[in-house]
């Protein structure tokens, strides 16, 4: 059976998350590890990253990256998104 | 002109109707935003409708309550019959497609958009097929267009029953099956109504019932923000 190719919210998602997992709250996330961890070929996470940056969602910081309010807030209203379309059914 | 209680419990509970529906329209306004699956459009666009048929129903209760214009009280309920049916219609368009069309964006807009204009021709063909002579017919489909809403629940119904049975979180989709089985009952008890001369409480049933299936709507909504927020703090917390 084919696996499911996530769409641009879902990969939006899952590196934001990561982000947060990696300590972007604190600023010290690695964009590397986020990449990796993202199953995203670099090129692309950082096409992804500088949106997010253009966005004012994600900083560079001289410790690594930082995830800002504006990107916190993304994160949640996707979560929440999520958790209602799995609660309706609509998760797919 | 005095207000029977009767008048005053079926127009409070319309009104109620709508403005639910109109809260569930920006919800799933939001939703759609957010995820931008075309998929989804059929969940704002069909609650729009039902709102919208709400809102014709309150109108028809208050003409015929305090004007009682028959061609225009017609009109009024041609409009919110068609709207009901054309939004259940559109919200099971967004579970059929759901599963099978999630990345093919263009594909599945045209096929939302052409069972939506096939499905609007059936209903307007209906009504005139069974009473060319005027809008009046609309009191006898009204049963039939419950049929059919009842149909089309069932379809949704069916889909999360095979959802949570194939899950091992059954209280995850549980709600919805709540919510959806709320609107169910409402047809199904507008339709005793209709049919075996149920009587009043048929008739209020239908309404509560319908404003049931939305607040659920509603309390899933803030149990999936209470949970999302949870997971954040949660997140902070271990950061």
């Amino acid at each position: 059976m084919p696996l499911n190719k996530r769409s641009k919210v879902d990969i939006y998602h899952d590196v934001l998350d990561l982000l947060c997992q990696e300590g972007a709250i604190t600023g010290k996330a690695s964009s590397t590890r986020v990449a990796r961890r993202a199953n995203l070929p670099y090129d692309r996470f950082q096409k992804i990253l500088e949106r997010f940056i253009g966005l004012d969602m994600v900083r560079r910081t001289d410790e690594g990256l930082l995830i800002t309010e504006k990107g916190l807030n993304c994160l949640y209203q996707i979560r929440r998104t999520n958790a209602f379309l799995r609660r309706i059914g609509l998760d797919t | 002109m005095e207000l029977q209680p009767l008048q005053v419990l079926i127009l409070a509970l319309e009104f109620s109707s709508v403005a639910l529906a109109v809260a569930l329209v920006f919800l799933f306004s939001k939703i759609y935003k957010t995820k931008r699956s075309i998929f989804l459009l059929g969940l704002p666009l069909g609650f729009f409708l039902l709102m919208s048929s709400s809102f014709f129903l309150s109108a028809h209760l208050v003409d015929l309550i305090f004007r009682s214009v028959d061609a225009f009280s017609s009109s009024l309920m041609w409009l919110r019959v068609i709207t009901q049916t054309i939004g259940f219609a559109l919200i099971v368009s967004s579970y059929v497609f759901a599963g099978r069309y999630q990345n093919k964006v263009k594909q599945s807009y045209l096929v939302i958009l052409a069972g939506s204009t096939v499905l609007m021709l059936a209903a307007f063909g209906l009504l005139f097929a069974i009473n060319p002579t005027g809008l009046s017919s609309v009191y006898s489909t009204n049963k039939i267009l419950a049929a059919i809403n009842l149909a089309l629940l069932s379809y949704i119904i069916i889909f999360l029953i095979r959802k949570v049975s194939l899950k091992n979180r059954v209280s995850d989709s549980i709600s919805g099956l709540v919510a959806f089985f709320s609107l169910w009952i409402g047809q199904f008890s507008f339709l005793v109504w209709g049919l075996a001369n149920g009587g009043d409480a048929a008739l209020v049933g239908s309404q509560i019932a319908r404003l049931v299936g939305f607040a659920i709507f509603l309390r899933i909504y803030y149990l999936a923000s209470k949970e999302s927020s949870i997971n954040a703090i949660e997140q902070t917390k271990q950061s």
